[in-house]
């Protein structure tokens, strides 16, 4: 392994366990030598220098013990002497003590301690003497003996003493030279060592340097030159060490950080691509073109979730077959799953019958993997974004449409958004449009309007006191004008039938005349109280329970002599069983009698009948005339006030001309109504509908006749407002050919409503096999259906020899053209009626037309089977 | 704004150019909408925009579309539908059980997206209702724009159309979409949309209705877009298509125009609604 690759942690301990190691050694090589040094000293100190010490105490002791002796001679007393022995006896003791000291320290020969030792030992028994001859008194011979002995044995000890102290001294100084040389080889180790270290230090300090600063220099570079832009510039360092995995770690940094610039290049590139069009479609495009470029897609598509949030329907697509155009549900299908998933998913594994097909002109294929990117807002997918890939997707992919994703989402939403607005705006403006043409016209209007209301206000204002005036003037004048006019006739009376016979016949005619003139003026009053009572809401209503036929015969017992008079017959024909009636007799009274009288007054020969008959709730009573009959055009006033068909007949009949304005008044106030029917020269109709009960005032009805309706079987009348329900039918078979089901319903409610027999045919082709099972009586049949036409239909019809004849009637919406037509003209149509173009009673008419007469039928209506319903 | 000459010439240029006829609608209105498409197409003035549309199909286009208004609401002229509702209505299912009529017919004309034939349908569905039995009515929707029809088919609409509906006949009769509202089936198969134009001379009633007999036409808001000639000719249609006794509806701003009719006579007044003689007196 190369020392490059070793961590750097190893390195560095290495290192400096080496040092460590070193300076230990250094260590241990100074104590080595200073315990040498120690030695020596110790050597020194315990050998030479005792023993130098004990010769010199050894010498001290001798001289003290001779210093002793002598004063010894000087002593007076024996106290004293016995004092000073004592002390000489002690340093005698010290003496041998030192001598064993030198004894066990001496390091020179034997014999000179051991003659020392004797020389002592020589010593002591010759100061005995010494002493002892001194006890005896012998100053004399003791002091010789003692000059003697010091010169002797004194001068022995001395000597010897200095051989050894001689002998130990050389001995120190040649421990001294040893320690010398001792010192200056252990100076030159020291140094030698202390050098050795320095170097291996240095050694060592430059290799870790080397080992770190390389690295750190290759990877500053690196990154300085990417900073630049060389973004391509990688480190080329490889080793084992932590700089190996911190070069690998930064090159891999690197690459990531191109990556993600690259992303977000393809992002920008995309946000750019989205934010060139506001128009949905061209944004859509613009989208998915830069979405398959970036992508790696080759095709693509966006739907929409259309108005209803049902389907998300097809907008915009990029090389996608016709498949892809289909609309489908949330959660239907892997699309539809994918997006309601609301992640951005890929679909790998697409079946055969995917729609998601590139059309190419080589045919068609079916991509490896489809991507599917929900576009949500609040929570829900508000379009979709579909790709597809023949390579699939890879994660870059991936990644960067996920980066684009909340841009997309924001931006399509505000597309979609300012669509969105654009189609309110122009909404807006058409309201805009449209409320101002209203306006115009509404103020043209309310100008119009309040000039019309001033002028309404003043002829109103005029109108409610010239009202008031006539009612008042009503009112009372009636009653002035009744009170002196019943004189005149009650008098004219009395004076007719008291002059019958006193007074010429011609005058007491005259008194007839004004009998009669009297009258009828009362008549005409009476009228006016009336009407004026109706007018001003005061007639008041009282309702019993009647028989109709006896109100009929009370009445025409009163117009029959008026009739005889005039030679007419006046015939009432009043079938049994007739309902009870719950209204005002005494109103109903009146009407019938107006009407009456108008009958008979406007009849000059012939008859006039009155018949009645129930139907369903309520009463018809019709008058009828063989009279002068009522011109069109007067029709409509003839139950105006004051008006009579016309001025000339009111001179020649008489009579005010407030009849039939008062019984129509009447008969709408019992919740009925009259109405007319006249030819001039062949008389006239009135018909009285009356309803069987009254209505209470709160439109209840009144408990004499509770929900009483008419007998079954009961007589029908005769004409009048009973033309509507006429049957026309009578279960003749007709086959309506018509493909529309509304407009069958309505042909077969019609039809079926005269009392036709309805067979339908939906197509041509059911006609042909209906009519061909059963012959129609007639056909209606539509020009425009699928597969077998009206034409083919009516070709075929013809050419069979069966139904060659058989009456067919074109009902059609299509605008013919002259060739179809000659087509149809040529075919015996009955007719050809253009749907919309016809009323219905002019349909109705078309179709009875067609019909052939019915074998034994007579011309006039059929009214056993009308009863027979 | 384009003058009396200069509107002529734009008129006259449409019908040779491009086939549209421009003349049977009211001055005033055509004038406001050139005066919108010269704004929206930046044509600096008249001259400039009719020497567009000359060579522009497109413009001519747009310009046809925008004389073409398909607005609408619901329930959108308070006061008349008040008067159907409590009057009108009411009265002619009254009729129709008095004189034994199988159904009540109606028409909504020129009914954009079918607003007033929905809300004419809730009206009676709400009168009928608890009778028993299924309402019997017929509304015939049309429109000269297939668009508006397909619209009115889906029974899908903005809330902004839905403004005058009250919140009991919204929730009985619509469903919430998201932003929309739509119509629930049961009333969507009560009419019948069908394309009809009001200006064709040959037909009455729309064909998809055979042969008219209208208790009731709705033809609201459209006549005041139209020269005074040929609003009576259209009324003159209308009027054939309803049944003696029928009614006829138009827009509050187009009362007017109806009064002078001689065979309507108003219901009261200032309603826009018209009653066609009863023959009967």
């Amino acid at each position: 392994m190369r020392l490059k690759d070793l961590n750097i942690g190893l390195q560095l301990r290495l290192g400096l366990g080496l040092i460590l190691v070193l300076v230990a050694l250094l260590g241990a090589l100074a104590w080595q030598q200073a315990d040498a040094l120690w030695q020596e000293t110790r050597r020194l100190h315990e050998h030479p220098f005792t023993v130098t010490r004990a010769v010199g105490d050894i010498k001290a002791s001798v001289l003290a013990m001779q210093k002793g002796m002598r004063e010894l001679f000087l002593a007076e007393t024996d106290e004293e002497r016995r004092g000073i022995i004592q002390e000489i006896e002690a340093q005698a003791t010290e003496a041998d003590r030192q001598l064993s000291v030198v004894y066990a320290q001496y390091l020179g020969p034997r014999a000179d301690v051991e003659a020392t030792a004797r020389a002592l030992a020589q010593w002591k028994p010759l100061r005995e003497e010494v002493i002892g001859l001194l006890r005896e008194g012998r100053h004399g011979e003791a002091a010789s003996r003692f000059k003697q002995v010091r010169a002797g044995v004194g001068q022995e000890i001395l000597e010897r003493v200095q051989v050894v102290a001689e002998f130990a001294r050389q001995r120190a100084e040649r421990f001294y030279h040893d320690a010398l040389r001792h010192k200056e080889g252990l100076f030159n180790r020291l140094g030698l060592v202390l050098a050795g270290i320095i170097l291996l230090t240095l050694a060592i300090s430059y290799l870790l340097l080397q080992g770190i600063r390389g690295p750190l220099r290759d990877l500053t570079g690196v990154a300085t030159a990417y900073g630049q832009g060389d973004l391509a510039a990688r480190s080329g360092h490889a080793s084992a060490n932590e700089f190996g995995e911190l070069a690998l770690a930064f090159n891999r940094l690197l690459d990531t950080v191109q990556a993600q610039s690259r992303r977000q290049e393809n992002a920008v590139r995309l946000a750019q691509a989205m934010l060139g069009q506001e128009d949905l479609r061209a944004f859509c495009r613009d989208l998915l073109q830069a979405l398959l470029e970036r992508t790696g897609s080759q095709a693509g598509a966006v739907y929409l979730l259309g108005a209803g949030q049902e389907a998300f329907e097809h907008l915009e697509s990029i090389g996608l077959g016709a498949g892809a155009r289909a609309s489908f549900a949330p959660g239907e299908g892997q699309l539809g799953q994918a997006i309601l998933s609301g992640q951005v998913q890929v679909i790998a594994g697409i079946p055969e019958d995917t729609p998601f097909v590139f059309a190419t002109a080589a045919g068609d294929f079916r991509p490896r993997a489809l991507m599917t990117i929900p576009i949500m807002a609040g929570g829900q997918a508000l379009a979709a974004v579909c790709l597809a890939s023949l390579k699939g997707y890879g994660p870059e992919a991936l990644e960067l449409v996920g980066d684009v994703l909340v841009a997309m989402s924001g931006r399509l939403g505000g597309v979609l958004a300012f669509q969105r607005i654009s189609e309110l705006a122009a909404k807006l403006e058409e309201q805009n449009r449209e409320l101002e043409t209203q306006q115009r016209e509404l103020s043209a209007q309310a100008a119009e309007l309040s000039e019309q209301n001033i002028e309404l206000e003043m002829q109103k204002r005029q109108l409610d006191q010239a009202n008031r005036l006539k009612s008042s003037f009503l009112a009372n004048m009636s009653h002035e004008l009744r009170t002196p006019l019943n004189s005149v006739i009650a008098l004219s009376g009395v004076l007719e039938r008291r002059l019958a016979g006193a007074i010429p016949a011609e005058e007491h005619g005259y008194l007839g005349v004004i009998e009669r003139n009297g009258k009828s003026l009362l008549e005409l009053i009476n009228n006016l109280l009336d009407l004026s009572r109706i007018e001003a809401g005061r007639e008041q209503i009282r309702p019993s329970t009647f028989a109709l036929p006896e109100l009929v015969g009370e009445v025409t017992g009163l117009i029959e002599p008026q009739a005889a008079e005039k030679g007419l017959e006046l015939r009432a024909s009043l079938p049994t069983g007739l309902p009870p009636l719950y209204s005002d007799p005494e109103k109903c009274r009146h009407i019938l009698l107006n009407l009456l009288a108008n009958a008979v007054k406007f009849t000059d020969a012939g008859h006039v009948e009155i018949s009645a008959a129930c139907q369903d709730h309520s009463m018809r009573v019709v008058v009828s005339d063989t009279g002068i009959g009522i011109a069109a055009e007067h029709l409509p006033y003839i139950f105006d006030e004051f008006r009579q068909a016309d001025g000339s007949a009111s001179r020649r009949h008489g009579g005010t001309g407030l009849g039939l304005a008062i019984a129509k008044k009447y008969a709408n106030l019992l919740g009925g109504r009259i109405a007319v029917k006249s030819q001039p020269g062949q008389g006239s109709t009135f018909t009285l509908t009356l309803p069987l009960s009254l209505p209470g005032p709160n439109g209840g009805q009144a408990p004499a006749a509770p929900g009483r309706g008419c007998p079954p079987g009961g007589q029908m009348g005769r004409g009048g407002l009973a033309a509507g329900t006429s049957q026309q039918g009578l279960g003749r078979r007709i086959l309506v050919v018509e493909d529309s089901e509304p407009a069958i319903v309505q042909l077969t409610d019609i039809l079926a409503g005269q009392g036709y027999q309805v067979a339908v045919a939906r197509d041509g082709r059911q006609a042909l096999e209906q009519v061909a099972s059963q012959k129609p009586e007639a056909m209606v049949l539509d020009l425009m259906m699928p597969e077998v036409d009206g034409f083919q239909v009516l070709g075929a019809i013809r050419s069979a020899p069966g139904t060659a004849n058989l009456p067919v009637l074109i009902l059609t919406a299509k605008h013919v053209t002259g060739e179809e037509l000659s087509f149809l003209q040529g075919n015996n149509v009955h007719q050809l009626i253009q749907k919309g173009d016809v009323s219905k009673n002019q349909l109705l008419a078309a179709i009875a037309g067609m019909l052939p007469p019915r074998p034994g039928a007579g011309d006039g209506p059929d009214l056993g089977g009308m009863l027979d319903r | 704004m384009p003058g009396a000459s200069q509107l002529d010439a734009i008129i006259s240029l449409m019908a040779q150019a491009h086939g549209r006829d421009l003349s049977c609608f009211d001055q005033a209105f055509l004038r406001k909408t050139l005066r919108h498409r010269l704004a929206s197409s930046g044509s600096p003035n008249a001259e400039a925009y009719a020497q567009r549309l000359a060579v522009d199909p497109q413009e001519a286009e747009a310009l046809w579309r925008a004389l073409g208004i398909t607005y609408s609401e619901f329930f959108r002229e308070t006061l008349t539908f008040a008067l159907l509702e409590q009057l009108v209505l009411p009265g002619l299912l009254q009729e129709m059980a008095e004189l034994g009529r199988p159904e009540l017919r109606l028409w909504s004309a020129a009914g954009a997206a079918g607003q007033e034939a929905y809300s004419l349908a809730i009206l009676l569905e709400e009168l009928t209702a608890g009778r028993g039995q299924e309402a019997a009515f017929r509304i015939f929707a049309t429109d000269i724009c297939p668009d508006s029809l397909a619209q009115g088919q889906e029974g899908l609409y903005e809330a902004q159309a839905l403004q005058n509906v009250r919140l009991r006949h919204l929730n009985g009769w619509f469903t919430r979409q998201g932003e929309a509202y739509r119509v629930v089936p049961r009333l969507r198969e009560r009419v019948a949309f069908s394309v009809h134009d009001l200006l064709d001379q040959r037909l009455a009633s729309p064909a998809a209705s055979i042969y008219g007999d209208f208790d009731l036409v709705m033809c609201s808001n459209l006549l005041f877009y139209y020269r005074a000639d040929i609003r009576g000719l259209i009324l003159d249609r209308v009027g054939r298509s309803l049944r003696a006794g029928g009614y006829l509806v138009t827009g509050q701003a187009e009362r007017a125009m109806v009064e002078q009719d001689q065979g309507l006579r108003a219901l009261a007044p200032v309603t826009a609604v018209f009653r066609k003689a009863d023959q009967q007196g």
